[in-house]
């Protein structure tokens, strides 16, 4: 049987339920308003910290310390949870020798963060415990130290040696190496075969002939940052199927192997240099004919940036080409020997797009006097942003003239070379990009000259 | 226990703080709030050519009320009290108008006549702020905490103010239609930008430029990019060898500089000739002639 409520009972229970929705309502509503202003005081905050850190920057390459501390001590009094404005601070103070302001900071700095830097914070902390003579204390923290990446070989090792009064080896944070890699398929139709190098075939003709081309490549490496420079170990191997209906099938098997230590390029002004050495060698197998080749390169460049959008490079590339003379048994025909270049390249940026122009000498000094040679370059390379399909678009247009200055025909060829590139990204790791590129030699020997065109379909895979 | 003395807890206080001001005031008796009598700021992060009032500044040069900064290949940040940086970009030209700082307040005019500049302003700070940006016949009032104004050269050509976090409030005049011939005087507009927004303030007429005076939002994550082009975020110290380098650097911003992103890196090698149109042209070369060129030299 129910019980039957009086009218002012209903009432009271309506009160008093819509009181107790509102009152959530409220206490909801302010969560809410709160979380919102946790949240704008969060972006507040990085601008805060960055503030902090641009001052506190400033004053430490004006080395005032204290002025540095100050500006450091009244930004953590507003945001006590940015971690690295406490391992400034402990820093500063150590410079200082203000230990027990430093053994704090640190402190501080260790709890509030989170991340991998939390290993650097204890090294430190540690660090001034020894510096106070607390040797237990200080091999406690870098046992836990031990724990995160950047310093745990150097907080093991530390641990072993711990003298009171003893600052520890200062902690280096190189950053980890990289292995990269990629693989790329291409398919190409090539209008006129050339049976052997183009810029060393001097004796061979081309094949007047038209085959597909299908070309397999794997390249990678590892980049490993050194301070401001990078050293890159990489190499590449192409296998290469090309044949028409005539017999004029080959393939060919390239290597290559990198080796190169660059400045890395920033925003600053000034010059920027990297060196490297590379290896070539390669295989060609045709219908009986074999042809083996190597090339050692030695090369040097220094970048002088004008501005953030304008460049200047010089290189310097050495090489020695071994160039196996098959074809003629002469010893005027050997074309191995040192080569010595001299280039300059000049780029900028113009926002949507790029252009460079460039001038390079080249001198062969082969053994057989037919192929000592002098060559003049001249590439114009515009590249930019294309307004279809987020396609980049590049044409480079390259002319050369070889002169061969002891070849008792006087010979000159006269290459000019167009290429047409357009390329897209296909989510993070595949490129697609289709190359027309268009030759012509117009030497001054009737045997050499030809004209040709290549267009490829490329598919680049990113590992 | 001696840590429950009072005594004793505010005796060690009163000793360290008293150490650090006493060393403090042995390493650099000049500190930035005892700016030396007449001068309201100073230069830091000096690269390439930077002048004040016509004359070559360097690293902790002083400004005075009324300086002007030009930065012709050059780039800086103008530090005004403990909490305002101003980074200026290159072929930029800036005029401290006005600027008072004490205890309580800090009022600032700072005119870009040209250029561009990203400018950090403290919004928990201790004291109250009147900080105004003036580029062309905008004027922006910063409350903080992150704004960006780019102030092309020519004087037709309508700056952008934005404001990459935080809030702003830009004041612009309204060019009618018959301004042109002057029959009208302009009447100003009021816009309050927050986080991600900009507005591009027409100084030619409304029929010039009639795309101007709108709000856009363009996020701050596309801000935030374009204003590290002008300043980069200073980097991490976070070891001694850091601090050592930083103090050495000719770069402030490029102590340790992030890891390149290898994917991105590696593309624009490969494709679009970056940094070395003849080495890695011959990277395409090889690929796309097949077989043969693979003997092209270096």
């Amino acid at each position: 049987m129910g019980v039957r409520l009086k009218r002012w009972q209903k009432w009271q229970i309506i009160r008093k339920t819509s009181q107790r929705v509102l009152k959530t309502l409220a206490v909801g509503a302010l969560c809410f308003q709160w979380s919102g202003m946790w949240k704008s005081a969060r972006a507040d905050d990085v601008t805060n910290r960055e503030l902090a850190k641009t001052f506190a920057n400033f004053y430490l390459r004006q080395h005032d310390y204290p002025k540095m501390l100050e500006i450091l001590s009244d930004h953590l009094e507003q945001d006590p949870e940015d971690s690295e404005a406490w391992n400034l601070l402990g820093l500063g103070s150590l410079e200082m020798k203000a230990l027990p302001q430093a053994k704090h900071a640190f402190y501080m700095a260790s709890t509030q963060e989170k991340g991998e830097n939390r290993g650097i914070y204890l090294y430190h902390y540690a660090d001034a415990l020894v510096l106070a003579g607390e040797l237990d204390k200080a091999r406690d923290t870098l046992k836990i130290a031990q724990q995160y990446y950047p310093v745990a070989s150097a907080s093991k090792n530390a641990a072993k040696n711990l003298k009171a009064g003893e600052a520890l080896p200062p902690v280096s944070l190189a950053l980890p190496g990289k292995l990269y890699g990629n693989l790329t398929v291409a398919t190409a139709y090539d209008s006129n075969v050339i049976l052997a190098p183009d810029q060393t075939a001097q004796i061979l003709r081309p094949s007047d002939m038209a085959s597909p081309t299908l070309t397999g490549i794997v390249s990678g490496g590892y980049l490993k940052p050194d301070g401001l420079y990078d050293w890159d170990l990489s190499s590449m191997a192409m296998f290469a199927y090309q044949t028409n209906p005539a017999a004029q099938s080959f393939d060919t098997l390239y290597g290559m192997f990198k080796v190169d230590r660059r400045r890395k390029i920033d925003e600053a002004k000034g010059w920027f240099y990297s060196f490297g050495n590379r290896v070539d060698v390669s295989f060609l197998n045709t219908s009986g004919l074999q042809l083996f080749n190597w090339n050692e390169n030695l090369y040097g460049s220094a970048i002088w940036r004008h501005d953030r959008d304008t460049e200047t490079e010089f290189s310097l590339p050495l090489a020695y080409r071994s160039f196996t003379p098959i074809f003629s048994s002469a010893a005027a025909d050997d074309r191995t020997g040192p080569v010595l270049g001299v280039a300059a390249t000049h780029r900028k940026n113009f926002g949507t797009w790029q252009g460079s122009i460039g001038v390079r000498f080249e001198l062969a000094e082969t053994k057989g006097a037919n192929f000592l040679s002098n060559t003049y370059t001249v590439p114009l390379v515009y590249s930019r942003l294309l307004p279809w399909w987020d396609l980049k678009g590049q044409a480079r247009l390259e002319y050369s003239h070889v002169s061969y200055v002891t070849n008792p025909v006087s010979r000159m060829d006269d290459y000019f070379r167009l290429s047409l590139l357009t390329s897209r990204r296909f989510g993070q790791r595949i490129n697609g990009a289709f190359d027309l590129t268009l030759l012509r030699n117009a030497s001054s020997l009737p045997a050499a000259q030809f004209s040709k065109f290549v267009a490829t379909v490329m598919v680049t895979y990113d590992l | 226990m001696i840590y429950e003395n009072r005594w004793f807890v505010r005796f060690s206080v009163g000793f360290w703080l008293g150490q650090i001001v006493i060393m403090g005031s042995l390493l650099q008796p000049s500190l930035a709030n005892d700016l030396p009598a007449g001068f309201v700021g100073r230069l830091g992060n000096v690269q390439g050519t930077v002048l004040i009032d016509g004359v070559a500044a360097k690293e902790g040069s002083y400004l005075k009320q009324g300086s002007t900064v030009t930065t012709e290949n050059g780039k800086c940040t103008v530090f005004l009290g403990d909490e305002t940086a101003m980074h200026l970009d290159h072929e930029s030209k800036l005029e401290v108008s006005k600027y008072l700082l004490d205890k309580k307040n800090e009022q600032g005019v700072l005119d870009l006549k040209y250029g561009a500049t990203r400018t950090l302003v403290r919004n928990r700070g201790k004291i109250n702020k009147g900080f105004f940006i003036k580029a062309k016949t905008a004027v922006m009032g910063v409350r903080g905490t992150e704004v960006m104004v780019q102030n092309p050269p020519s004087p037709t050509e309508a700056p952008t103010l934005s404001v990459v976090r935080g809030q702003a409030e830009v004041t612009m005049p309204i060019l009618q239609p018959q301004q042109t011939s002057g029959a009208n005087a302009p009447s100003e507009r009021k816009v309050t930008l927050n986080s991600g927004q900009s507005v591009q303030v027409s100084v030619v007429s409304a029929e010039q430029n009639s795309a101007s005076n709108a709000v856009t939002s363009d996020g701050v994550a596309k801000l935030s990019q374009t204003s590290q082009g002008i300043a980069p975020t200073p980097a991490n110290v976070a070891t001694q060898q850091d601090l050592a380098s930083l103090q050495d650097s000719p770069n402030p911003f490029a102590i340790r500089p992030p890891q390149p992103d290898l994917q991105s890196t590696l593309t624009d090698q490969r494709y679009q000739d970056m940094r070395d149109p003849y080495l890695n042209g011959k990277h395409v070369n090889i690929t796309i002639n097949g077989s043969v060129s693979t003997f092209s030299s270096p």
